[in-house]
């Protein structure tokens, strides 16, 4: 369509243009018309719709809303740590630690305990008062254990920027000479620069404990920052999530400073005092002096109690074998029949049947090495057909006068010497009628009555 | 205000950064570095338009057959000085090189080409003009290193 022949005002050439646009785009244009009606519409839509939106989530049922949602959001994550994983990282990460922590709280708790049974059999005496400490404390005894086996002392630390390796602040102990943390901050991020190019590490920080000659340099990262500890000695492991800790609240705490470094290291002044903090040592040899006393009688006690216990086992393994010593004898002894005894402590209580002829066995009680006060003895009697006893009775019995002298086979007595007749015949009528019981054989054939020898009557 | 600054050093082997720079920096750490890890440390303080600032100086090892620069050392780098040999102009070939490597993995930051060995006369055939704009330096007189510093402290500071 030429411009130029628009510009006779009400011509007929405009009107026959008018009439050609109608007739070639006519129904074109009515779309034309309608489309763009509905696209200002459209717009007008999108535009109601932002400001509904918000509104209408709100009012909306939260579990359908968030049923749709979740897919939406799960996508949308999966993507982002496909992109780039640092900013949800960044996000997680002061949960992450606790978290972790938590559950390997929960492992070494487990492990503790089985640790703990297993030490249960140590008994030195440190182990011994380590065992009253744990139970005094309410701590497990293996961690009583480590806490007593290590001592150290943290000397520097160190709060480095971890992209650049510049120093954001620094703490040192009392009496420690720090030689330029600067350029030891930077040394060290190079380091790790090093180590993790090396290595093929990833992104992750490459250095977490540097040990070298009784020393060690514990680290502790966070996305952008990282804490640098010099420890002289040995850490107790229980400590590094004191660290791991610290560096995730400088992160909670210092979030901006922290994200908008550009070198100005003023914002990190306030946090020396955490780091300051860090600054702990142990040492086993400092003790509590309110407890120097207690524990000084506990030991004697102590001491005491096993001095005792000991005496005693000693003291009633002696009295056993002393009781052994004496059943044997009473039992070996002739005419002494025990019924019943028993030893209880130095006491002893003693029944049975003794033969008058018998030894007295309070004699025996005494041999044994026991005080006759401490007996109490029933003594039922009785006769005693033992060959010793019927020994002696039958001798007793005889009364046999001097000029006589007796001899034994076993149970078969043989008299010999000089006595009148008249006695032999006596005692021989005993013989015959029973009166001494046990003897088996009486010989009376070489006795002489003196008289005889003067010639027969 | 106490600003901090990490910058890199880089040429190509045997340029002389590092003796350039001795005099004028704070140093505790041996040379072995260098070879060794590929990098080594020192400070420089100065004050710019009032302000104190310290420059942690990350000589980093020269390019050679055995070596390339590790990138990952230049990470937070606010300012970059590149150094090549006054009396041999193919250095600034790899200048050249690691600046377009250096741009890859920093982004651009400010930075600053040194000529070293000033002092010397470069042979009459020389091509100089790849030079340009570098600042002349020379570690035996100690030329141009502190205004180098100061220059880039500036650039660090308006970029």
């Amino acid at each position: 369509m030429s411009d130029e022949a628009k510009s006779e005002p009400g011509s007929e050439t405009e009107e026959t243009l008018e009439r050609l646009r109608e007739l070639l785009v006519g129904p074109e244009r009515e779309d034309i018309h309608e489309l763009r009606t509905e696209l200002d519409a459209r717009q007008l839509n999108v535009d109601e719709l932002g400001h509904m939106l918000p509104a209408a989530l709100h009012a909306a049922d939260k579990q359908q809303v968030t049923q749709v949602l979740a897919p939406i959001v799960e996508t949308s994550i999966e993507v982002s740590v496909k992109k780039n994983p640092k900013p949800l990282t960044e996000a997680i990460f002061p949960l992450i630690g606790p978290a972790i922590r938590r559950s390997i709280r929960h492992s070494l708790a487990e492990l503790t305990e089985s640790l703990n049974r297993t030490l249960e059999h140590s008994f030195s005496a440190r182990g011994l008062s380590w065992r009253v400490e744990a139970w005094r404390s309410g701590k497990p005894f293996a961690e009583v254990v480590l806490s007593h086996s290590l001592k150290f002392r943290v000397e520097q630390v160190f709060l480095i920027h971890r992209e650049t390796g510049l120093l954001l602040e620094h703490a040192a102990a009392p009496g420690v000479a720090a030689a330029d943390p600067e350029m030891v901050s930077a040394m060290l991020t190079a380091l790790g620069d090093f180590v993790a190019d090396s290595f093929d590490a990833t992104e992750a920080p490459a250095l977490s404990q540097i040990e070298f000659g009784g020393r060690v340099l514990e680290v502790a990262s966070g996305p952008r920052a990282l804490i640098a500890c010099e420890v002289r000695g040995v850490l107790n492991p229980a400590l590094r999530t004191v660290f791991e800790e610290a560096v995730e609240s400088l992160h909670t705490d210092f979030q901006e400073p922290l994200q908008d470094f550009a070198g100005d290291t003023e914002p990190f002044f306030a946090a020396r005092p955490a780091l300051e903090a860090l600054l702990l040592e142990e040492r086993p040899e400092k003790k509590q002096k309110g407890n120097g006393a207690a524990r000084w009688v506990l030991s004697v006690l102590v001491v005491m109690l096993v001095v005792w216990a000991v005496q005693a086992a000693i003291a009633s393994w002696s009295i056993g074998k002393r009781w052994d010593k004496l059943q044997a004898a009473l039992v070996a002894e002739p005419g002494i029949v025990l019924i019943r005894g028993e030893a209880n402590g130095t006491r002893l209580v003693l029944v049975g049947l003794l033969d008058p002829l018998a030894a007295d066995p309070l004699e025996l009680v005494s041999d044994a090495g026991f005080e006759v006060l401490d007996v109490e003895a029933t003594w039922t009697s009785f006769m005693s057909l033992e060959p010793e006893i019927v020994r002696r009775r039958t001798l007793k019995s005889l009364a046999l006068p001097d000029g006589v002298r007796a001899s034994w086979d076993g149970l078969a007595l043989k008299l010999e010497g000089q006595v009148p007749s008249s006695w032999t015949e006596t005692v021989r009528e005993k013989w015959q009628n029973g009166g001494f019981s046990g003897l088996e054989a009486f010989d009376t054939s070489k006795l002489v009555d003196p008289s005889w020898s003067a010639g027969p009557h | 205000m106490v600003i901090k600054k990490k910058i890199c050093m880089l040429g190509a082997y045997a340029v002389g950064k590092t003796s350039l720079v001795r005099r004028f920096v704070e140093d505790r750490f041996s040379e072995r570095y260098v070879t060794t890890i590929g990098v080594k440390i020192t400070k420089r303080e100065l004050v710019l338009d009032g302000t104190h600032i310290t420059l942690m100086l990350w000589d980093l090892h020269g390019d050679d057959a055995f070596q390339t620069v590790q990138m990952a050392y230049l990470r937070g780098s606010s300012g970059l000085l590149f150094v090549a040999d006054g009396t041999r102009p193919e250095t600034l070939d790899q200048v050249a090189v690691l600046k377009t490597r250096a741009v890859e993995s920093l982004g651009a930051v400010p930075s600053l080409l040194l000529r070293n060995k000033s002092d010397i006369t470069p042979a009459t055939d020389a091509d100089m003009s790849g030079f340009g704009e570098a600042l002349p330096t020379s570690a035996k007189s100690g030329e141009g290193v502190e205004s180098a510093f100061a220059e880039l402290a500036r650039r660090m500071q308006a970029g």
